[in-house]
This record gives C-alpha cells, structure tokens and sequence, in this order.
C-alpha cells in the first residue's frame, strides 16, 4: 500500500514542484484557463528537446548540457531556410533536414570529448557548450554577409533578430488547430513529439538499446563482455543532438523570432530542470518524467513573474526567481541523486 | 632520479619566473607594465582563490560566485554606512569574510554530498545564488543615494560607482602587495599541519584516512578559504576597476578564474600558489597584447569580452580532456 | 588433440613476476583444475586467456598461445569469445539492476531483424526477448534451478548469480573451453554438488573446462587432471588417478614446514590488548558476520582464509576505514565505528593490503609518506611558530634516514617519490609509517604480497623481532597460510563470513588446509 509518505520518497522532486507551482498560481492571480493554454503552447514548444534528454541519461552519460550545440545547428539550418525563403510547414521540415547532417557532425565531436571525460560527462558538456556557443557567436558577427534578410547593414555579420514569420505556427498550424474546451492544442507539434516518443521506445527495444542501456548500467563489465562501449555513447549524443537541433527547431517555429545570439543558450539548461524536475535522475530517464517535467517546470515558469510581482512589487524579480529555482532545481536533484554515491 | 623530480620542481619555478620577467620587459618596453600590474593585483586572488579547493580535492570552484557575492554584499553594506576611504574597503572586506566564512562551509557540506559532480554542482550553485542575490539587491532596503536608483529610490543600481568609498583606494601597488601577501599566506598554510592534512585528504582520500585525516572535514576548509578568498578578491578588482558590479555580472566570473589557474600549470588535481601566480601574468598578458589587436579585427569592443571568455572556456576544455575520464566505480 | 595449449607465458607488472615460463595443455572434452594459493599467478592466466583490458593496460605478455594446434593472437575479450573461450568470473560479471535472461544472453542476445536493419545494420535489430525467455528457463531447469528468467539479479545470492554466469558461458555455440574462478567458493554443498554434476555433462559434450579452485576435495572429485602453480612457476601437471590430496597440498604451499621460527622464547602474556565483541562489516562482495574474539597483549597471531570469506573486510574494520556493527576495544577503550582518527589515537595501526591505493601516496616523498601520519596525530614532527604547526622537515628527513636503516629500504634518499621503489620497499615504507605511530597493536595485511622471497623474509622477521623487543601486538592478515604457520602463535580461520576456529601454529598443516575449505570447530 502506497502512503502518502512513500510517495513522496520516491517522487520527492516532482512533489515539490506541484506544491510550488500551485502556490505560485494562487499568488499570481491569473486566470486558470489562461495559464492553460500558455502551458500548451510551451509544452509543444519545449517537449521535444527535452525527450532529447533521454537517450544520453540512459548511457551513463549523465545530462547532455552540450544540448546547446544541437540547437545551435537547428539555428544554422533555420538562417538557411529563411535565406532560400521556403514557406510554411515545408520550410520547417526543410530545416528538419538541413540540421540533421550539421547535427551529427557537431554530435560527432561532442561524444569524441567525453568518450575523453568519462565520469566527467556533465562538466565537459557545459563547458563544451559554452566554448562552441563562443565561437558560434564570434563567427556570426564577424561572417561577410551580403543578404538583406539576414545580414547586417555594412556587410559584416548576421542580424541578432532575424524573423521568423515565414515559418512561424506553421508546425503547429498543421493542418489546423484543435480545441478542446476552448484550449488550442497545436495538434501536429504534439504528434511529432509523439513520433520521438515512439522512436525511443523502438530503440529500446533493438540490440543498440540494450547497448545503451548496459552500457549506462555498468560499464565495465558492459566492456569486458565485448560491448565497444566508446561507439555506443557515441551513437548516443549523436542522436541526441539531431533531436536537439529537431527540438529547437520547432521551439523557433513557436515563437517566430530567432534571437541569433542568445536562442540557444539557456536550452540545454531549462531541458534539464524540465527532465529532473519530472523526477528523472542523472541514471534513468523516461518519456513520463520528460512530459511531466515540462508541464511542471514551465507551470512554474509561467506564474513565477506574476507570483514574483504580487509578492515585491516588482516583475523583474520574478525573472531572477524563476532562473533561481531553475537552477536550483539541478543541484537539488544531483544532491538526492547522488546520496547514494558517497563513497570514494 | 629523484634529484631529477626535484630538479623539475626547481626547473617550472624557475621557468616561470623568467616568464614573468620576459613579460614585465615587453611591457615595460610598450609602455604598458603599470597596466599590466593592475590588472594582475586585480584579477590575482580570484585566480589564487581556486588553489585550496583542488589542492582539498573538490576541484575547480565553480562555485565561487558564491564568494564574490560575499564581499559584494560588504562592498555595498560598508557603501550604505558611508564609510569612505580605507576605512570603507577594510570594513568591505571584513564583512565579506565573515559571511564567506560561513557559507563556504555550508557550501563545503554541501559539496560533502555529491562527491564526483563537485564541479556541475558547484557552476549551478553559483548560478543559482548569483540569481538570488539579485532578487536581493532589489528588494534588500538600501537607501544610500550612491547606490539606488534614481528613479524610485528603491533597489540598487546594476553599477555602483565606488567614486566616495574605495574605489582607487588601493592603487596598483596596494593590490600587488595584497595578492602576494595572500600569496605568501597561503603558500605558508600549505607547510602546517593542517595544510599538509589538506593536501593529503585532497590527493587521496583513502590514503588519508589510513592516515587519520578525515577527508571530509579538510574539504569544507578548503572550501572555506577559497571562498574567503573569492570575497577579498573581488572586493580588490572593484576597487581597481572603480565600480561595483552586481546581478549578472558575477556569473562567467568563476571561468576566467578557473581558466586563470588551468593556465598557470595546475590541473584538476593539483594545483600550486605558484600555478595561480603564472597564470594570472600570463593570462592578463595575453589581455593586455592582444585588446588592441582584437579591436582591429572586430569593430565591436564587447567582443574582447567574447574573446577573452571563449579562451576561458576553451583551456577549462582542454583541461578536461587532458585529465581524461574518471575511474567510475 | 589439445584444445589449448600455452607454451612459455610470462607476465610481469611492473618489476614482479607474476607469471614465470608457464607452459600447460588441455585436452578436448576434459575437465583440467588449476590449483594454487593466491598470488601464484592463475588469475593473471585466465585473465591473459581471455583477453581481459587490464593486460593489454599493463604491458601485455610474452609466450604464445594456441588453439586446435592453431597460433592465435587473444587480445580483446572479444577476440577470447570468437576463439570460443569463455570464462566466468570469481567477480561476477553480473550487472544488479537487469534480469536474469539480460545478463545470461549479455552481448550475445536473440534477435530478429526489421525493415530499419536491413538498412541500417545489425545494431537496429528486435531483441527476441521471448525466445531468450524461454531459453534461459530451459538452461535454469536443466540445471536443476529455481531461478526464473524474468527474475531481477539484485534479489539473487551470491551462489545463485555464479550459475548465471554459468549459464551465460555453456549457452554459447561456438565455445570450445569454458573456464571457471573459484567457481564455488559461494556455493552451498548442494549448489556444489550441483556444479559437478552440470560440468561433468558439459565435458562429456565435448567443451573442455577448466576451473581454478583452492578446494582440494572438489579437484579430486571432479577433476580428469590437475595443475599445480605456484609462485608463477608451473610445479606440474598430474591424472587424477595418480595423485593424493596431501601430496597435492604440499606442492601448492610448499615444504617449509620444518623451519619453525624461533618464537618459543616468546613471553606468552595473559593481558587481553584488544577485543572484538560480535563485530560485522560488509565492504563490496566481502562480508564478516559476528566475529568475536580476544587478542592477548605481545602476541602475533595470524588471519587466516579462502579469499572473498571474510579476510579482507578485516582489516579495514580494525583500521576504522569502514563501518561496522558491535563492538571493539583496545586497552578497554571503546572504538568509534569507521573513524580512523580514533582507532590511530588509541593505539591502532593499520597496514593495509591496498598497498598502492590506501597505504602509500606514490607521487610523494618517502619521508612524506612515513611522517605525514604521526605528524597529524602524534604531533610528532613540529615546529611550533608562535601557536602555528610548521611541519619540521629536517626532522622528518632524519627520522625517515633512521627507518631506512633499521628496515633496510633501498632507495637514493628520503625524498625519493615512493612509487619509485620496487614493491617491496614499498612495503616497508608503510611498516615504517606504522611504526612511527607508535602503536599498541600493528594490523597488517598481505604484507608479503607480489614480493620476492628475500624481501618476504626480512620484512617480517623485523616484524617478529620488534614485537619481541617493544611488546608490540601483530595482527597477521594473510593469504599465505604457510607464513602465518611460521611466524604467528595463533592462526584465526575465517571461512563464509564467520569465524571458524582459532587454530595454534603447532598444529599439522592438514588441519589447515581443511580448516580453510571446509571449516572445523572452534578451539
């Protein structure tokens, strides 16, 4: 019999979240149906990058903070998408397609780095992230530019807002939206999510799924029984990082701007806080803990800054409060995670 | 042979003191060496600031921000008092001290708890705090004119000039001479007891408890003073640059740091006074070089910025892979 | 025709000979035990037969290799596995957390192929889990086991996941020999008698086994033929038939019984020093369960006991590295439960058989390593500036010159990095870091292990010689029976986790060897 106290043990992280959150929402004071419709919206946007989580989880690799690095091809194959000027839903699949290959090129690197950092995945993916977002940045303004649409005026460059309207909804649009009690629920977005879901699944069931899985389970012995350990987490962020550049991608098509310069950034950060917070840990991931946590994670996300200006005044605060639980969120779940290694 | 190892000891002292008089030259010569001295007292301690923690085992600090928010927070208390002078900046830095004191053992405790993350852990602890102390710059009731804003007349401003307390109050060669003071410090802690107990709890922890050191008590000291050392350091750079500088701005603080102190020699496992002295000549010069020559290049001067922390990013990188994987299990 | 013949396989790590010119053939079909005390290099040998990573790390071997009269090159386990060798480890290579069907078709899975692997490969495959279901309940029952395939390994003992392994090796198709570590030291006399029976059908089909065992009965019971090793030296191989349990057990300890060191002008004292009240620890696989027993002050008494039983947890207890449940007492102080700080203070030393890992610091300086720990405890070593602690290294210096004397370690100076010494002198750099504690009781573990014979014997006679002259308490943990024969008064037994006997040193070495196989009542 489950009480109420075992619950909590076992779901801790995701049960202080509900609380947060419904906190959070009495005090902000807006209305449910709004807040709704705004999770929705988010839930689409966000879901798919934070499935893209799962795989690495569960090759031992802890959280793939180099997560950024995908977004940013799917960035790159955007910018080109708006330069050929492909419209609509066939625009967004083209930009699919143009960062599969940026993708597995960067997963490529990314898996070589910590295949070098085994046991240090989770640093070396932060810090990667930060180093090739760097480069990313300093090659994007100092790049000869000569499009109008993209480029800044004097040629050196590209624009830090480009927009994104010839793409924008048209994932979600496809080929229409529903209402379900008068929520608008982007249909298609969320099948495409479903269709990761359903990828995942069938990896799990194939032989490199097993790889994977004992491979993150013990990797020693996975090494010593003849698993070459180094070309399935390869395979791991690799695939990761396609559904990362996939998953923003469809963020993008969301919010129809593409801020050049800081889009990708805070991803990997906010995809991780959505997966812990729905209860996965650094050792195992699955699609619940990535659906609940993005609902959970962005509940919040969402009536922190009105809960933040109701309580000081001020909504400003709500922004710092709402980066603070995100990050906090990620060292509370690493500490109950890793009560358990305290060994040297 | 082990004349030899000595001899190597001897040799990267050596080395590195000559680099530092090749770089002094240089810039002697180019008339930028008071520059250069600046920078170097300003940005040392953050650099040195990450010694104890790797020499104690936990690692890079990433969680230094922790620190610097420490002697923020004396900056602008000794600010709001009215303090003015060296007055200000010794009450700055005794108030940091205090509160740095006591969240790096805190911080350290924590740290006790997730053994092997210390470094992911710690860079999200920094972001975290770095955030809630913004909240707390903006609602904390601070009424001092310096530092509120204008319009309003409540929260504090984002840069706080230190114009009438202690900005300047140092000059190059007060700061100098307060980095190698710590320096010296440091370097005599590590010959005590309880500084050799330190190292041996960081080298290896089993070794250590064989020996009747508990590890866990020498990592929190160690992250004690790093932290400590994070509050004095920042309130040093302030007071060279001029300005406090709050909310955002201490969050990419502990990369330069780190990278600093990677530069200098150090690893993830070891690190000496002597890393975090190379380091930070070494890594200001290359600063001081290639500003001018980054400016040409990029028309935008924010990008030096840019440039100096994809550096940052790329040598904590390297250091990484260099050091390679952990034995997991 | 010979399945497996090695010729003139030698294996060193770092300076010691852990394998000297060893040549053995195995027959088809026959099951061939190797036997031998630890340390005299069979591990090292299956490990090389497997392809195991750790040989390749540590500068690989020399000799060769050959299989069905073919020269083979084995240098990944995977290499091992297409060479149709299999080996089932005494560290089980069972993975917790999955079930029993995962780990016995481990990397070796069932599988059907879908439209995606037709393009893409074999990786994207369907496991047939359902068939590997089914198979593992076949091979269970047909070794008379309960164990169901769906069953999570984390709910299995110990003796129930070595048939798991088991069954991972015999349901492979291309194995030709298939070797077993210490199959049954976690085994049940049932669950032994059933690991006969399953080998005995397994060679009767045609796959050769060889298994290494310290238990003399099982090798007479089972075994078509034996190989002695010991010292890495091959002391030859012999049918079943024409060969004894004793002579068997002489050749694999060796014949210094004779030379009994003279302990007899050893003061026997009544005082208890130190004792253990129902003491239980568990560190990794290893446990002890309920030790109890009491230790006179002056006396060397020894720790005797198959491997994975018991041996290594105790140490650690007495050393306060790891937790404990009961009681310990030393000069009728009671312990504090894993604080080595404590034990150290009241008079503990501990000598730990993780030379490298625990024991020394091998990137530091002799004098580092033997003053470090009696500087932080006793004080010793200090310069006091003022109220501040300065370590005095001139002193430390001088005392680690007088240590090298008094032990005799060969090196240039005392600031000479440790792990530059050979293992030897290594190991009386921790003896002297022991020492300079000035402790009641000294606890040493394996001292002798992977050290040449000379350096064995000086190291403790020294050990003896300071006990005699300053009183001082020796706890002997040991895999070496024959030392602890020779130099301690009192051997202690542990066997399964418990304490099966405090046998004295004077008694035939008969009653030891089956003391530690089998267990025999307390004195």
């Amino acid at each position: 019999m489950k009480t109420l106290k075992n619950i909590f043990k076992d779901y801790t992280v995701p049960c202080i979240f509900i609380l947060l959150g419904i906190i959070g929402f009495l005090i902000s004071g807006l209305s449910f149906k709004m807040v709704i419709n705004d999770l929705i919206e988010r839930l689409g946007r966000n879901l798919f990058i934070v499935l893209s989580l799962i795989i690495p989880i569960s090759a031992g690799m802890g959280i793939n903070f180099a997560l950024t690095v995908g977004a940013m091809a799917g960035q790159l194959a955007v910018i080109a998408v708006v330069v050929m000027n492909i419209e609509g839903i066939g625009g967004t699949f083209a930009a699919f397609l143009i960062s599969v290959p940026i993708s597995i090129i960067f997963g490529l690197i990314i898996g070589f780095l910590m295949n070098k950092t085994k046991g240090r995945e989770m640093i070396t993916g932060l810090v990667a992230a930060y180093f090739f977002s760097g480069i990313y940045q300093l090659i994007i303004l100092s790049l000869p530019i000569n499009n109008p649409i993209i480029g800044v005026e004097g040629g050196k460059g590209i624009k830090s807002t480009i927009d994104l309207g010839i793409i924008k909804y048209s994932l979600d649009r496809f080929p229409t939206y529903i209402r379900v009690l008068g929520i608008k629920i982007p249909l298609f977005t969320l099948i495409i999510c479903g269709l990761l879901c359903v990828f995942i699944w069938y990896i799990g069931k194939t032989k490199l799924g097993q790889d994977i899985k004992i491979t993150g389970l013990d990797i020693k012995t996975a090494e010593e029984k003849g698993i070459n350990v180094n070309k399935v987490r390869i395979i791991a962020i690799v695939l990761s990082t396609v559904f990362a550049g996939i998953g923003q991608i469809i963020s993008l098509q969301n919010i129809g701007t593409l801020s050049t310069f800081g889009s990708h950034e805070q991803v990997g950060m906010y995809a991780a806080a959505a997966i812990l917070v729905g209860g996965a840990s650094i050792k195992k991931a699955k699609f619940t803990n990535a659906i609940v946590g993005t609902l959970l994670f962005y509940f919040l996300f969402i009536v922190t800054p009105k809960a933040g200006a109701n309580i000081f005044g001020d909504t400003q605060i709500g922004e710092f409060f709402r980066v603070f639980i995100a990050y906090g969120v990620i060292v509370v779940a690493l500490y109950i995670n890793n009560k358990k290694n305290k060994s040297y | 042979m082990t004349q030899k190892n000595n001899k190597k000891e001897n040799m990267f002292a050596i080395f590195s003191g000559v680099i530092i008089i090749i770089i002094a030259c240089v810039l002697f010569k180019k008339g930028t060496l008071i520059d250069f001295l600046n920078r170097v007292g300003m940005n040392g301690i953050l650099v040195l600031s990450m010694v104890p923690t790797i020499i104690c085992g936990v690692g890079l600090n990433f969680g230094i921000s922790i620190g610097i928010l420490c002697g923020l927070f004396g900056g602008v208390l000794s600010i709001e008092i009215g303090l003015t002078g060296i007055l200000s900046f010794v009450f700055a830095v005794f108030v940091g001290i205090i509160l740095s004191a006591i969240t790096g053992i805190l911080y350290g405790k924590l740290l006790n708890g997730i053994k092997g993350d210390e470094m992911t852990v710690g860079t999200y602890v920094g972001f975290s705090m770095v955030s809630l102390m913004s909240i707390a710059w903006v609602i904390l009731p601070f009424k001092s004119p310096d530092m509120v804003w204008t319009i309003g007349g409540k929260g504090l401003r984002t840069t706080i000039s230190l114009e009438n307390s202690f900005g300047g109050v140092l000059g190059v060669f007060g700061s100098i001479f307060i980095f190698i003071l710590l320096c010296i410090l440091l370097y005599g802690f590590l010959h005590t007891k309880t500084g050799i107990a330190m190292k041996t709890a960081g080298i290896k922890p089993k070794y250590a408890l064989n020996c009747g050191i508990k590890p866990d008590k020498y990592r929190i000291l160690g992250v004690m003073i790093s932290n400590i050392f994070g509050a004095i350091g920042i309130l040093v750079y302030s007071s060279g640059y001029g300005f406090l500088q709050l909310y955002q701005a201490p969050l990419m603080m502990p990369f330069a740091a780190v990278a600093g102190v990677l530069i200098g020699g150090a690893t993830i496992k070891k690190a000496s006074v002597l890393n975090a002295l190379l380091g930070v000549c070494i890594f200001q010069f290359l600063m001081t070089v290639s500003t001018p020559f980054i400016n040409s290049i990029f028309s935008d001067s924010s990008l030096s910025d840019s440039v100096r922390m994809v550096i940052s990013y790329g040598v904590v990188l390297f250091a990484l892979v260099r050091q390679g994987g952990r034995r997991i299990k | 025709m010979n399945v497996i013949e090695i010729k003139n396989i030698s294996k060193k790590y770092g300076d010691s000979v852990v394998l000297d010119n060893i040549s053995i053939n195995i027959k088809k079909g026959e099951i061939h035990a190797i036997l031998g005390e630890n340390g005299a290099g069979k591990s090292t040998l299956m490990n090389i037969l497997c392809g195991m990573p750790i040989i390749e790390k540590t500068g690989g071997f020399e000799g060769e290799i050959y299989i069905e009269g073919e020269k083979v090159n084995i240098v990944t386990p995977k290499d091992a596995l297409n060479f149709g060798i299999g080996i089932a480890k005494q560290e089980l290579a069972i993975i917790n957390d999955i079930t029993v069907w995962e780990n016995i078709f481990l990397n070796d899975e069932i599988t059907n192929k879908n439209i995606i692997s037709k393009i893409f490969g074999k990786n994207f495959e369907f496991i047939d889990e359902k068939s590997m279901i089914n198979k593992s309940n076949e091979i269970m029952e047909s070794m008379k086991n309960n164990i169901k395939a769906n069953d999570v390994c984390n709910k299995l003992s110990i003796g129930e996941k070595h048939f798991i392994e088991i069954a991972r090796e015999i349901k492979r198709k291309k194995i030709k020999v298939i070797i077993f570590d210490e199959p049954t030291s976690a085994f049940t006399e049932n669950e032994s008698k059933v690991f006969g029976e399953i080998i005995r059908n397994i060679s009767k089909s045609g796959v050769s086994i060889i298994f290494i065992t310290h238990k003399l009965d099982e090798v007479i019971k089972y075994s078509d033929r034996i190989t002695v090793l010991r010292n890495g030296k091959n002391e030859g191989t012999f049918d079943n038939k024409n060969i004894t349990k004793e002579k068997l057990a002489e050749l694999m300890i060796g014949n210094n019984q004779s030379q009994v060191f003279n302990k007899k002008d050893k003061i026997q004292c009544d005082e208890i020093i130190m004792s253990l009240k129902n003491v239980t620890a568990t560190k990794g696989n290893e446990s002890i369960e309920d030790i109890s027993v009491d230790i006179y002050k002056g006396e060397i008494i020894g720790v005797a006991g198959v491997s994975g039983q018991g041996r290594g947890v105790f140490g650690d207890v007495l050393g306060g590295l790891i937790n404990y449940k009961g009681d310990i007492y030393i000069n009728g102080t009671k312990l504090k439960n894993g604080d080595s700080e404590y034990a150290i203070k009241n008079g503990i030393a501990y000598v730990s058989d993780d030379r490298k890992g625990t024991g020394l610091y091998l990137a530091g300086s002799i004098y580092e390593n033997i003053c470090t720990s009696a500087m932080y405890i006793n004080n010793k070593f200090i310069k006091k500036i003022g109220f501040i602690n300065f370590a005095n290294k001139k002193e430390m210096k001088k005392y680690t010159e007088k240590c090298i004397k008094d032990l005799n370690i060969k090196c240039e100076n005392p600031s000479q990095k440790v792990g530059e010494l050979s293992g030897g002198n290594q190991q009386k750099v921790c003896i002297a870091k022991a020492l300079a504690l000035n402790p009641s009781v000294l606890v040493v573990s394996e001292v002798t292990r992977g050290i040449d014979i000379l350096a064995k014997k000086n190291i403790l006679e020294t050990l003896v010689n300071i006990s005699k002259e300053k009183g001082l308490t020796i706890i002997m943990i040991s895999s070496d029976l024959n030392e602890l024969i020779k130099y301690c008064e009192r051997i202690i037994i542990l066997n399964d986790k418990k304490l099966r006997g405090i046998l004295a040193s004077s008694e035939p070495s008969e009653k030891f060897g089956l003391a530690i196989s089998e267990g025999s009542e307390k004195n």
